[in-house]
């Protein structure tokens, strides 16, 4: 068994990315035996191999000709080696044909080049029907295939809303090149303000390789080429093989010493042991030294009857891990460099995980990426335990969305390169380093024209997660940056250099330290997380653009769940202190408690509870005091089910929230009431939904959310029209109320094509001044191609 | 009378010329005074004519000197209003003092706590050696503005509201004219957030909203089931934008409700009774035929595994006349247990009676 396992146990078997649950039911230990030791196994390759192909006595000459005898392949047909030529052949130039010569002719017995020939050769068995000749290239016709294109324009009168008119569309297309398939979509954001001035139309272009898609290809075009289950020796009769090779080898020592004994057999040879064996060859009176020292090396050979009855026991257990195996794309594709021809570019791609070019968002770890929006690449490539990510591009601060602001924010644009290495994957058990370095840029673009001072930003990260067993997982990460400000005269390169050049000034400013522990108990259903972040005053990272500075942080969560999860509860805190300045012990102190809870009284009805304080303090040198306080309990029920044979939902909400915050002129103090229910339930042909919120300060200190907010509709079927009508009655108090009608339709036009239009009408009984943001006319239109 | 008009004018000019050598300086310290990246968006007031100048803003704080001198390169200063243009401020020369406070700005170009000065001079042509045309100093005492920190929905939380309420800290210190601004977008397959933000149309794109709360807008389109949102707030003044929350996302997700059986999975009554032990997931399933009138069904169930176990409150089941597909849910009623056997006892309107054996097994959740 653990002989057959060891030659089963291809290159892909080393590798650490495998799923977890197959490398458990593979013993350990067997990555250092390989074919060459099993001659056992390689005589029932070639057995098989000879009664797959028929012999036809006529060997092909032509290179390579390859030392069967050397390669221990003696035991093939003149049809099989002819095959078995073919094979190597198949698919290669002659100049690559000229130089496989080369290497077998000038070939020692390495073990390298004889365990290429035995990949061959399962390959060759795993071959099926009329494929030879042929070649083992991936199919490499270039296609395209517009996968969807939409198109959504909305208007809103609203006074707040920036543009009245927005327009976005989009254009998802599929397409491969050398057989590598990406994705590109393409979008365009544009909108125009109520003096009808078009705002700069913003494009996105992305091309991102599908690696999924790749490894389904490849999975295919191996499926179709080869017999997988052959090329892990699955059916292979590796017991009857055994038999006939010790009855061979039987014969050959009883030839080479005519002996008058012989008698021993196969089977006996097989299910003996040592001290048994000898007995049988003293009765039978074959005693000769020669002839007992050559069986007892054969037995030897063989294995102890013990192995011998594990291994061929044990070949079913690895024939139903292997299958399973086999399902998965990404586990076959990882074969497949042994058995399809692929140029070093597919090569390179079947270990890309992640490639993506254009307007992009990029992430890796809190301290390095995070959150960042670029206009370049980035690509992540992870072979075997090797990890390695490259970005580079142009961070933009601001957006269309932000169309008639300025920045004064401090976080400028940069343009940047990134590099992150190590072992193991992101997210996985890894320890990696990464180094970014950024050079402040302005930003001329959607009518933005932001200067920038000139700006070197240097920032280097140690990630690493480990991994506690079945206590769960610690992450680490150790950032530090260092910044430069350019000085004139001076390139932009000698600027670089000088902030990577002092990256180990002011070290506690500017570094930033992450830790945080995850584990979970499956078995009483608790999950728990504990975390520490610090950072300081001078830490900054273009690469983490909401990256806090000048703060610690700390905080857990506790989740637990009972009766399978029918009842859940969490608690969680974060807690963060965030200095001001590096001279005073002032500070602001920022408290979350959050105590979550759920109840699942039967499937269709559901009770929750929550419970928040975020309280944010002020420590300043006139005092302390508490500068914003939100306070919240509320309860919430989902229910479904049905009544008089209608099914029916139900999602409501009851809460009380106090809310107190500063004003420049005066606090804030509020109380509020909040109701919100959603009911919905099936009636005649259609469905009628009844939506009401309710928002009340009872201490009257908020101008607004002071709301009430109902809707009544219908939701029906008319032809073949999806539509929606609803009634809607708005009235937030000193504000505004309003009265109104919102049509929604929605078809499916030819199969591929889908339309939906929505329009909100609304007449105001009542007008004031306060009135920013309730617009009366608000409408979208979405078209959409669809191609699976 | 001629004498008169040119001591007029002569006074008049003696008034005027100094007023129109005035050059002015606009700078907001409480915006415009946080970071090292907008000291230089003042703007200067030009009532001269086009002339080549260059600009030097030092930094001063009360306690710990020194923080910072910027020496722009020299540019055009034109009549009217003018703001640094970006090329002279790009390559400006930049130093720092060595206090700590120098040290944080230097290093993440904000500025901390502190009593600063902010002084803006003004030189002829490119070098800084004779006497500054105008020089202009606004002080400020510096409170940093805090991270605005979103509070609901948490950061990857699952909710079933689909017009839910969001939440925020406010910007602090307040300062007079503060807005907030909040996005929403859907993040669609195969996108991340910081995307999603950039690139989709928005949900929400809500300005103008005073307090660090906002009610799901009565206009907009409600949240669909299974989909992944996106939402940021900034906090802004007139036009300019003075800070951001991070990015945060959330899904809507409501609780499922049970699927109701597929009809082949309702076996005939005849054929139960006869089997083995029947697995109820949940629920009974069964179908029988009944040629009587519309009437209850009477039935009783018994625990077989702990006999002693009385089951009450089974639900009321109506039979019809013709073919029957009886339901009858047992999850969440007490007394079945997982794996535990039980027996039914049936009455049918025909008088027929009929004894089905099952598992209770506790349905997936």
């Amino acid at each position: 068994m653990v002989c057959l396992l060891a030659w089963l146990r291809p290159v892909a078997f080393a590798n650490p990315l495998i799923p977890q649950v197959l490398q458990d039911t593979l013993p350990g230990d067997l990555a250092a035996r390989n074919l060459i030791n099993q001659p056992v196994l390689k005589s029932a390759l070639v057995n098989a191999i000879n009664s797959k192909v028929v012999d036809l006595h006529s060997l092909d000459t032509t290179p390579p000709a390859l030392p069967f005898e050397r390669l221990g392949l003696s035991g093939l047909h003149q049809g099989a080696r002819a095959q078995f030529v073919q094979y190597m052949k198949a698919g290669n130039t002659a100049t690559a044909i000229a130089k496989m010569q080369r290497l077998f002719d000038g070939m020692k017995d390495s073990t390298k080049q004889t365990r290429y020939i035995d990949n061959k050769l399962r390959g060759f068995y795993a071959l099926r029907e009329q494929q030879l000749p042929g070649n083992f290239t991936l199919p490499g016709k270039p296609e395209n295939k517009v996968k969807g294109i939409s198109w959504t324009s909305t208007y809103s009168d609203s006074t707040a809303m920036m543009s009245g008119w927005w327009n976005e569309g989009t254009i998802q297309d599929v397409f491969s090149i050398s057989s590598i398939p990406f994705q590109l979509n393409y979008s365009t954001l544009s909108g125009y303000d109520y003096t009808n001035t078009s705002l700069q139309d913003a494009h996105f272009m992305k091309i991102s390789f599908d690696r999924e898609a790749y490894l389904e290809k490849i999975n295919q075009q191996l499926q179709k080429k080869y017999d997988l289950k052959k090329y892990f020796l699955e059916d292979l009769d590796v017991k009857s093989s055994m038999k006939k090779y010790a009855a061979d080898q039987l014969v050959l020592i009883k030839g080479s010493k005519d002996s008058v004994g012989g008698k021993l057999s196969a089977d006996q040879l097989m299910y003996l042991d040592s001290a048994q064996l000898r007995n049988v060859l003293i009765r039978n009176r074959d005693t000769s030294a020669g002839y007992y020292n050559k069986v007892m090396a054969l037995k030897r050979q063989l294995g102890g009857v013990k192995e011998m009855n594990q291994m061929l026991g044990g070949q079913q257990r690895v024939n139903g891990n292997i299958q399973g195996w086999l399902q998965k794309p990404e586990n076959t594709s990882r074969i497949a460099g042994n058995l399809l021809h692929m140029s070093p570019l597919q090569r390179l791609m079947m270990n890309m995980k992640d490639l993506k070019v254009g307007s992009i968002g990029a992430n890796a770890s809190k301290g390095s990426l995070s959150d960042l929006f670029m206009t370049g690449a980035a690509g992540t490539f992870l072979k075997g335990n090797k990890f390695i990510m490259l970005a580079a591009g142009k961070s933009n601060e601001l957006g269309v969305q932000d169309v008639g602001l300025q920045s004064a924010t401090g976080h400028g644009s940069y343009g940047m390169q990134f590099l992150r290495l190590g072992r193991g994957d992101i997210g996985n058990k890894q320890s990696h380093v990464s180094v970014l370095n950024a050079n402040s840029k302005s930003q001329q673009q959607y009518g933005f024209n932001t200067a920038a001072i000139r700006r070197n930003v240097f920032v280097g990260s140690v990630s690493q997660q480990l991994s506690l067993g079945e206590l769960g997982t610690l992450d680490f990460e150790l950032s530090k940056s260092s910044s430069q400000f350019g000085s004139g005269g001076q390139d932009a390169a000698a600027v670089s250099k000088s902030a990577a050049g002092q990256f180990l000034d002011d070290i506690w400013a500017t570094a930033s330290i992450g830790m945080a522990y995850n584990g979970d108990v499956k078995k009483i259903g608790l999950t728990h997380k504990v975390y520490f972040n610090y950072a300081g005053l001078g830490y900054v990272n273009p690469g983490a653009p909401f990256a806090s500075r000048g703060t610690l942080q700390y905080g857990f969560l506790v989740k637990r769940s009972w009766l399978r999860n029918k009842a859940a509860v969490s608690l969680r805190t974060d807690i963060r202190d965030l200095a001001v300045s590096p001279l005073t012990d002032n500070k602001r102190k920022s408290l979350q408690y959050a105590l979550d809870a759920r109840y699942r009284f039967t499937r269709r009805f559901t009770l929750s509870m929550n419970v928040l304080q975020n309280s944010l303090k002020e420590n300043t040198d006139a005092g302390k005091y508490t500068a914003f306080l939100n306070r919240k309990i509320s309860f919430i029920s989902q229910a479904n089910g049905k009544i008089a044979g209608k099914s029916f939902s139900n999602n409501s909400s009851l809460g009380l929230q106090q809310l107190n915050y500063m004003q420049p002129d005066a606090p804030v103090k509020s109380l509020f009431i909040n109701a919100t229910s959603m009911q919905t339930w099936m009636a005649g042909p259609g469905m009628v939904m009844i939506s009401a919120l309710y928002s009340r300060d009872v201490n009257n200190a908020a101008v607004y959310n002071n709301m009430l907010n109902t809707e009544a509709g219908y939701q029906y079927l008319l032809w073949k029209l999806s539509c929606s009508s609803s009634l809607i009655y708005m009235d937030s108090k000193d504000v505004v109320t309003q009265i109104g009608l919102r049509q929604q339709v929605a078809a499916q036009l030819f199969k591929r094509w889908s339309l939906s239009i929505s329009a909100d009408g609304r007449q105001n009984l009542r007008n004031t001044t306060a009135n920013y943001y309730y617009g009366r006319f608000n409408t979208a239109m979405s078209l959409h191609y669809q191609i699976n | 009378m001629k004498g008169y008009r040119i001591l007029l004018t002569g006074l008049l000019l003696c008034v005027l010329l100094p007023l129109k050598a005035q050059i002015t300086f606009a700078f907001m310290p409480e915006i415009q005074g946080r970071t090292l990246e907008n000291v230089y968006k003042v703007r200067v007031s030009n009532p001269a004519a086009r002339q080549t100048v260059n600009l030097v803003i030092n930094i001063t704080e009360a306690k710990s000197g020194a923080v910072v001198t910027i020496r722009t390169n020299p540019f055009e200063l034109m009549p009217g209003m003018n703001t640094v243009p970006p090329g002279a401020v790009y390559n400006a020369v930049v130093s720092f003092g060595s206090s700590k406070i120098a040290t944080i700005v230097r290093q993440s170009g904000f500025f901390p706590e502190g009593d600063y000065d902010y002084c803006f001079q003004l030189y002829e042509g490119g070098s800084h050696s004779t006497a500054p045309l105008e020089e202009q100093c606004f002080s400020y005492n510096l409170q940093p503005f805090s991270a605005m920190q979103l509070i609901q929905p948490y950061d990857g939380d699952k909710l079933c509201d689909k017009r839910p309420t969001f939440s925020w800290q406010p910007l602090m210190p307040a300062v007079n004219g503060v807005m907030y601004r909040l996005l929403l977008v859907e993040v669609k397959e195969d996108q991340q957030r910081a995307e999603a933000l950039r690139m989709n149309l928005a949900i929400i794109n809500q300005r103008q909203i005073p307090m660090p709360v906002l009610l799901y807008p009565s206009m907009a389109n409600q949240l669909e089931e299974g989909k992944k949102y996106a939402w940021q707030v900034s906090a802004y003044k007139n036009e300019l934008l003075l800070a951001e929350s991070e990015i945060w996302d959330f899904t809507v997700e409501c609780e499922k409700p049970p699927v109701d059986p597929v009809p082949d999975a309702f076996r005939n009554l005849e054929d139960l009774t006869k089997g083995n032990f029947y697995i109820a997931r949940g629920q009974l399933l069964f179908a029988f035929n009944n040629t009587y009138a519309a009437t209850k069904l009477q039935y009783s169930i018994q625990c077989l595994t702990k006999p002693d176990q009385h089951i009450k409150k089974l639900p009321t089941v109506k039979v019809a006349r013709g073919m029957n597909q009886v339901v009858i849910d047992l999850s969440g009623k007490s007394g079945f247990v997982d794996g535990y056997f039980y027996i039914m006892d049936v009455k049918l309107p025909s008088g027929e009676q009929k004894q089905l054996r099952f598992i209770y097994k506790q349905p997936e959740e």
